[in-house]
């Protein structure tokens, strides 16, 4: 009985220690600290643009330049307009992609503005909901990110890759009717696809507007880089996603640069 | 110079409205291409060159082109997207509408516009092979009959037709090809399907539909000829407009022979939508 009784109070001694010492690496609870990880999910989605104003491409080496860089990614290509698509055409046939295309203003009975957006496999569902003049289209961007857990005191334990199904809508504000309408058009852009994230570009001076309808409408809108000319902005509901920064790259041989919108999903 | 107010007035209206009518009036050409290989398979052999196919399109002009049996960046294809390659040619937009995965590309059909694509969609038709997943053409029986014998699909755009200098017009086209074996039911069925994809009977925006419907039984289209005009047939080669009465054909449709480089004609019309 007395054996027993030590091998007992052993026995519990060797099990309080296992289950106290050591780190705890992705479970909460038990250890020494509290042993609380979170896990945030966060990646980018790359919009190519001059932020002034002006056309992307205006030469046949432009587009080139474009394809190179954006080989097998998916981009928003910020102003590609009618005029542009011939180039823009020549340079996607043999780079993989399949265009979604964003109609913006109409500027001539023969001429619109516009963007496109560069997939790498057909695609079933590309539509656009008006604003005011000007068009934000939806696509599905499979967004390359990482999902990161952190311990309790914000180190990371463990990182994998990933990619997430994101809907996108994307369109370009550079008039006050523009963005007027774009209370509406968030609404209903949320109606349809309730964690949808709105990535474009607006007219520096119209984003504290636009700002103002989207938070009406029950978004909140980000203000990433500021060109001279036009602002990167998201705006989505926080119940589903959150802006981190957006870090920008230059691309070889076009004069316009990769801006990378990273943003974590929940 | 009131007569002279009164005869300018009288000018500015004409010239107007035949600006609008224009702005309104459409081209719509159809081609079944056979993949571009020719019928003597020498596109095959040569690169499958748009060179010719392109000349022909550009004598007509036109504002739309559907194209069927079209192949795109698969490997005898060294991987090029086709659609975009005739596009960028033509300086129009594309929209590829996906039958079926094939030889690292795909398979199906392809819609080019003069005009910017606000909207594009697709959907395959249901379909089952007797060989099971990841098979696509050359049904058997028992499917062949219920199901035809290839995976077939329907898509459209909605295109920005200006009418003005700063106003456009949303037009649909549709573009499908039907399956060539089985019973007519199949193609009957396809028809259905198609109506209820693009919204046919109801149709959002006045729309065109051009394709390879593989039937020139009109009676086997009946889902189409009930909500729809039939514009212009050539052996089974199809445009249709709806809704009913929406559209009228501006002249003659026009059949042209291929020669090699199709066993189908291209066909096209000039359709305008009529005033409110």
């Amino acid at each position: 009985m007395k054996h027993a009784t030590k091998l007992t109070l052993l026995l519990t001694a060797a099990f309080c220690l296992a289950a106290c010492g050591g780190k705890d690496n992705g479970s909460s609870g038990g250890g020494g600290g509290t042993g609380k990880t979170t896990v945030k999910a966060a990646g980018d989605i790359v919009l190519v643009s001059k932020l002034d104003g002006n056309p992307l491409i205006s030469t046949q080496a432009d587009a080139t330049a474009l394809a190179t860089f954006g080989k097998g990614k998916t981009i928003i290509l910020d102003r590609v307009d009618s005029g542009q698509m011939g180039m823009m055409n020549t340079a996607t046939c043999t780079n993989g992609w399949w265009l979604v295309h964003n109609p913006g203003k109409q500027v001539s009975s023969t001429a619109f503005q516009g963007s496109v957006i560069t997939l790498n496999a057909p695609y079933r569902d590309a539509h656009s909901l008006p604003s005011g003049g000007t068009w934000f289209t939806y696509f599905v961007d499979p967004v390359k990110g990482k999902v990161t857990t952190y311990d309790e005191s914000g180190n990371v334990v463990k990182e994998k890759d990933t990619e997430y199904q994101a809907n996108v809508y994307t369109g370009r504000l550079d008039a006050s009717a523009q963005v007027d309408a774009f209370g509406t058009t968030y609404s209903n852009i949320v109606k349809e696809k309730s964690n949808a994230i709105v990535v474009g570009t607006v007219k520096n001076d119209l984003y504290d507007a636009l700002a103002a309808k989207v938070t009406a409408a029950g978004g909140k809108t980000y203000k990433g880089t500021v060109g001279s000319a036009f602002t990167i902005f998201v705006a989505a509901p926080t119940r589903y996603w959150t802006f981190n920064e957006v870090k920008e790259a230059a691309i070889s041989g076009i004069s316009a640069k990769a801006y990378s919108v990273n943003v974590t999903w929940k | 110079m009131r007569t002279f107010l009164k005869t300018v007035s009288v000018l500015a209206l004409l010239l107007g409205s035949a600006y609008m009518a224009s702005a309104q009036t459409l081209t719509i050409f159809d081609w079944n291409v056979l993949s571009f290989e020719r019928r003597d398979k020498t596109g095959e052999t040569s690169g499958f060159p748009i060179t010719e196919h392109l000349a022909k399109i550009q004598a007509v002009n036109p504002d739309i082109i559907t194209f069927n049996e079209y192949e795109s960046a698969s490997d005898r294809m060294s991987n090029k997207e086709k659609a975009a390659e005739v596009a960028a040619s033509l300086g129009m937009y594309s929209y590829y509408i996906m039958s079926y995965p094939k030889s690292g590309g795909y398979y199906g059909n392809a819609i080019l516009s003069k005009y910017p694509i606000v909207n594009a969609g697709s959907v395959q038709f249901q379909y089952t092979n007797n060989m099971g997943e990841g098979h696509y053409d050359q049904n058997a029986e028992p499917f062949l009959s219920q199901w035809g014998s290839d995976q077939r699909s329907v898509g459209y755009v909605d295109i920005l037709v200006p009418v003005s200098a700063t106003e456009s017009t949303i037009v649909r086209v549709v573009c499908s090809h039907f399956d060539h074996k089985g019973p007519e039911t199949i193609r009957t069925n396809h028809a259905t399907w198609s109506v209820q994809f693009a919204s046919l009977d109801n149709p959002p925006y006045p729309t065109l539909m051009a394709g390879d419907l593989n039937t020139s039984n009109t009676s086997t289209l009946a889902p189409l000829e009930n909500v729809g005009d039939h514009v212009f047939v050539n052996w089974v080669d199809h445009i249709y407009s709806f809704p009913k009465g929406k559209w009228e054909r501006v002249g003659n449709g026009t059949a042209v022979s291929s020669g090699n480089l199709s066993d189908h004609s291209y066909i096209y019309a000039t359709v305008q939508l009529k005033a409110e």
